[in-house]
């Protein structure tokens, strides 16, 4: 008894003194709950490189985007590695809400207008209730106006839709990777064209150098083809942000920067030098 | 010998209640504001958890850095990824004393200023940090005021030449805490 005496004072002092030391902080600290935390900034912008990402704007935020592609670089000297030619895509897009992002744009390759939705179903979170992944579904449609005397078509037969889900988890801040489940459908092709459907799986992600420089890939692989002549789309770029802008910068075998054209419409071949040099400004507006 | 046992527990755990426990406030503010030629930039937490301990004159603030929110969403981003890294210090703290605690009296009612001195870190960086905090007492409540300046550089947030005209390299911090008597 006497034993159990001496360890409970023993006992009580070592208690005494545990609070005595005062750890106002580690007190606090135990009381900050582990709350459900959104992951942001899985990728820098709205694009991985050609395609989208699972990122969309912040409620009432609009983005300008100006993309570039110039001509393949096996031109050599003479074309000036394809700066000679450029193609432009400018878009308007606008965040709805957190989770609505909508946009329209104009191609000038073909001449294509196209606008998009996107939704993000999940978002990745830690925390309580943590998800390993986040989520985005996201649709377009495209409208080549290109003059094609040789066709008589309608404005829904010029049309193809895409519909993607968009997979992705950031790892860790340095690493983000995503899957990209897609399939373009087309209302009317070509002769030369054997399916109106083409089903592909897209695979990226990005590797943070510093925290305002990243380096991106992307990888479009195909099931089915739209022709004989079309390869898969690769790319490799650079993200750079500088304050409002995000800058990006890229090299691709992919010309068009229409979802249904860089996916099942790409013919050049990145491994022969058919690489287009291109980039991607985008500017934010905090609109309301 | 039971009965001496059962005395010592009742004493041990009246020993206990004696211990004050510390004022918590779990909804502190602290904003920062960063005044440059080409912008000025401000950002508010409206989830700071806050104690002080009015036995010992002892003071802690705990937040997350993610709490801060900015009117622009793609600087709040930044501001998370590039400039403080909340990934990987999400979180900012102070730990401090009150001066000359012992020649202070906390039950009366009114306001006075005191000196805090503590430790204070950000960004996985600890400074010393010595601030005047304003205390106005009354019967139910304790509300604690202060305001102080912070250099980016000493906290090593680097700050591109790019937005040197953006971003201040001294921001102005205010916090204020309100602590509830039971």
């Amino acid at each position: 008894m006497t034993k159990h005496l001496i360890l409970l004072c023993f006992l009580s002092l070592a208690g005494r003194s545990l609070i005595a030391q005062d750890d106002l902080l580690a007190a606090l600290e135990a009381e900050q709950s582990e709350h459900k935390e959104y992951v942001e900034a899985t990728f820098k912008g709205t694009r991985l490189i050609n395609g989208h990402s699972i990122e969309t704007r912040k409620k009432g935020v609009m983005d300008f985007i100006i993309a570039h592609r110039f001509g393949t670089a096996d031109g050599g000297i003479y074309e000036l590695f394809g700066l000679d030619n450029a193609s432009i895509r400018i878009g308007l897009e606008y965040a709805l809400t957190d989770r609505f992002y909508f946009g329209l744009g104009r191609n000038s390759f073909e001449k294509t207008y196209d606008g998009f939705v996107k939704y993000r179903l999940l978002r990745q979170s830690t925390g309580n209730g943590s998800i390993p992944i986040s989520v985005t579904w996201f649709s377009s449609m495209a409208i080549r106006t290109l003059k094609e005397p040789e066709y008589d078509l309608n404005i829904v037969d010029r049309s193809a839709y895409t519909h993607q889900l968009l997979i992705a988890s950031k790892v860790n801040s340095v690493i983000s990777l995503q899957l990209m489940p897609s399939w373009v459908h087309r209302n009317v092709i070509r002769p030369e064209d054997s399916n109106n459907d083409v089903f592909a799986l897209g695979m990226g992600g990005r590797i943070k150098l510093n925290p305002r420089v990243a380096i991106c890939m992307e990888y479009y692989h195909q099931y089915q083809s739209l022709n004989d002549l079309t390869k898969n789309a690769l790319a490799i770029g650079f993200d750079i942000e500088t304050g409002g802008h995000v800058f990006q910068l890229q090299f691709t075998n992919a010309t068009s920067m229409v979802p249904k054209g860089f996916i099942s419409e790409t013919s050049n071949d990145f491994f022969d030098g058919e690489i287009h040099f291109g980039f991607n400004i985008s500017r934010t507006f905090q609109v309301n | 010998m039971n009965k001496l046992f059962f005395t010592l527990i009742t004493m041990l755990f009246q020993a206990q209640l004696l211990i004050a426990q510390p004022l918590i406030d779990r909804a502190g503010k602290a904003s920062f504001y960063s005044e440059a030629p080409l912008e000025d930039i401000e950002a508010v937490n409206e989830t700071l958890l806050g104690a002080i301990d009015l036995d010992k004159g002892t003071l802690a603030v705990s937040m997350s850095i993610k709490g801060f929110h900015f009117d622009n969403s793609l600087m709040e981003e930044h501001f998370n990824e590039n400039y403080l890294e909340s990934d990987k210090y999400p979180k900012a703290q102070f730990s401090g004393k009150i001066k000359d605690f012992s020649n202070l009296d906390f039950s009366k009612s009114g306001s006075f200023e005191v000196v805090v001195e503590g430790l204070i870190e950000i960004h996985g960086v600890k400074k010393t940090l010595e601030t005047i905090v304003r205390f106005e007492r009354s019967a139910d409540r304790l509300l604690a005021n202060t305001q102080f300046d912070i250099a980016v550089d000493d906290f090593d947030v680097d700050i591109p030449k790019l937005v040197i005209k953006n971003i201040a390299e001294v921001v102005e911090v205010k916090a204020s805490f309100n602590f509830k008597k039971d």
